[in-house]
């Protein structure tokens, strides 16, 4: 199995502080890893670099063996942690837009996931709920054939209901060529699509690795080794 | 980058048709009114009579500067805004991005420099005893090269001091700091340092090639209105100094976005 995405001793440094400190890790094909940690611990910063938005301090990034660009954008099919829409759009116009700039992008599967999602073309985003946003974004995101996705705290938006039954019908239908990178704070109900996870605190690297050797090493749950992991962050925080 | 424009003129839809109906009412309003009074005479004092395809030109103007001003803050929205993820994801340079921004620009102009033409040509033909002594020279004023020239110079400079507007933004998007308001100090820093430079150097450059006569008379075939100002003179010198400032801020910016913008 090779590794879609490869990140090698990256460092993203702003004047006063370092988002990210010598991070190194590897996802391979066919893999959904786990992007964990509290806020403010780099996640966003590090898929925004996967995302080809923000460029690096130091250190490298390869997506299928190729710096983060305009060749890899095409081939990432990024869900920020915001509502990128212009609310002039309607639904349909928002999967034209996509239509016209990303070649793997497949109407028809559109249009069945609106279906599932309960949208219909030609409401205006600025109508739409924020729960109805965000299914109309990961509508767009995974109508696309791409070989990476990262989603950065998608299911927001939506209710425990319509959470299950997407992450239900989006997994069950995901590629063995392609690979994904969730950032959640809903571990628990995330975790059992999990491959791989990632623990970040403070810009590094605090955890990795298989999310079965986890759970079979620390005889717990995702969950319970991200509580255990970040239980004394969160109660200084509280 | 024509596909990005044809999204653009779609969002702004609405606002523009709103702004073109309303500056066609205001024609249409000035006209009428202009038909019930009496007849202007030469050395009249500012009455409406006088002044309406000059109240129009102004209109014109404000209508521009509020189209400029939406340009402005739509690609200042991009770069800091929710929506740039829409546009920065996308498998284009940035010169393709930046390009959509310049056609959108230059069509902007065009429209309201054929707009505003439009209304003051109409308003000075209906105009009660001047349209009639105009009326022989239009014509031969929209066939002077040098009219259109001026127009084209105009052009120029207003996209390249956008062009300039858009690198300083884009500038303070690329700074290693994840605070917004340093970003925007050192945009407005940059912008009204290079504006600044480039005036001075303008006028250097004007007295430099003094002799040279690189100078435009637009209004010589107009002297019926200009009056004393059918022999005033429009310099070549800052069009083309702004040109140049224009493509240099055009490929900094889109190496920018390419190689450095921290979203």
């Amino acid at each position: 199995m090779s590794e879609l995405v490869e990140v090698v001793h990256l460092t993203k440094r702003y004047l006063t502080n370092a988002a990210l400190a010598d991070i190194s890790f590897q996802l391979p094909e066919g893999h959904i890893m786990g992007l964990l940690g509290p806020n403010g611990s780099g996640k966003t910063t590090l898929m925004k670099i996967l995302g080809g938005l923000l460029y690096p301090t130091s250190g490298s990034v390869f997506i299928d063996g190729v710096q983060p660009g305009i060749q890899t954008k095409a081939r990432v099919s990024f869900l920020p942690d915001v509502n990128q829409l212009n609310r002039w759009m309607s639904v349909g116009e928002a999967g034209d837009f996509f239509h016209d700039f990303y070649a793997d992008f497949e109407p028809q599967r559109f249009e069945g996931l609106l279906k599932v999602m309960g949208l219909r073309p030609e409401q205006k985003i600025s109508s739409l709920s924020k729960g109805m946003i965000e299914k109309a974004r990961l509508s767009l995101v995974f109508a696309r054939k791409a070989r990476l996705y990262i989603l950065d705290e998608p299911f927001g938006g939506l209710d425990p209901l319509a959470r299950r039954q997407i992450l239900d019908a989006l997994v069950a239908d995901f590629r063995s060529d392609a690979s994904m990178l969730v950032s959640t704070q809903m571990v628990g109900e995330v975790e059992r699509f999990f491959d791989d996870v990632v623990f970040l605190g403070s810009g590094s690297i605090v955890l990795s690795g298989d999310a079965e050797d986890l759970r079979a090493q620390r005889n717990a749950s995702i969950e319970e080794i991200y509580r255990e992991v970040y239980g004394h962050v969160e109660t200084r925080q509280i | 980058m024509w596909k990005l424009v044809r999204y653009e003129l779609r969002g702004r839809r609405l606002v523009s048709t709103i702004g073109l109906i309303s500056m066609a009412a205001l024609t249409l309003y000035l006209a009428v009114r202009l038909m019930e009074l009496p007849p202007y005479t030469q050395g009249q004092p500012d009455t409406l009579v006088s002044g309406a395809p000059i109240i129009m030109a102004w209109c014109w103007i404000l209508f521009y500067l509020v189209v400029t001003v939406i340009n402005i803050f739509t690609y200042t929205q991009d770069l800091y805004g929710d929506t740039g993820y829409l546009v920065f994801s996308l498998p284009l340079t940035g010169a393709a991005i930046l390009g959509s921004r310049l056609v959108l620009l230059v069509l902007d102009t065009l429209m309201t420099l054929l707009g505003g033409m439009a209304s003051v040509i109409i308003l000075t033909l209906l105009t009660p005893g001047l349209g009639s002594q105009v009326a022989p020279h239009v014509g031969r004023f929209l066939l002077t090269g040098d009219y259109w020239l001026m127009c084209l110079g105009v052009l120029t400079v207003i996209v390249s001091v956008m062009m300039i507007m858009f690198f300083g933004v884009t500038f303070g998007k690329t700074l290693p700091s994840a605070k917004k308001h340093v970003s925007s100090v050192a945009s407005a820093v940059l912008i009204i340092a290079v504006l600044l430079v480039s005036a001075r150097v303008g006028i250097a450059l004007n007295q430099v090639f003094a002799g040279w006569k690189i100078t435009l008379e637009p209004w010589s075939n107009l002297a019926i209105l200009a009056g004393p100002h059918a022999e005033m003179e429009f310099p070549l010198g800052f069009p083309l100094l702004f040109l140049a400032l224009g493509i240099v801020s055009f490929l900094r910016t889109s190496w920018l976005m390419d190689h450095r913008l921290n979203f």
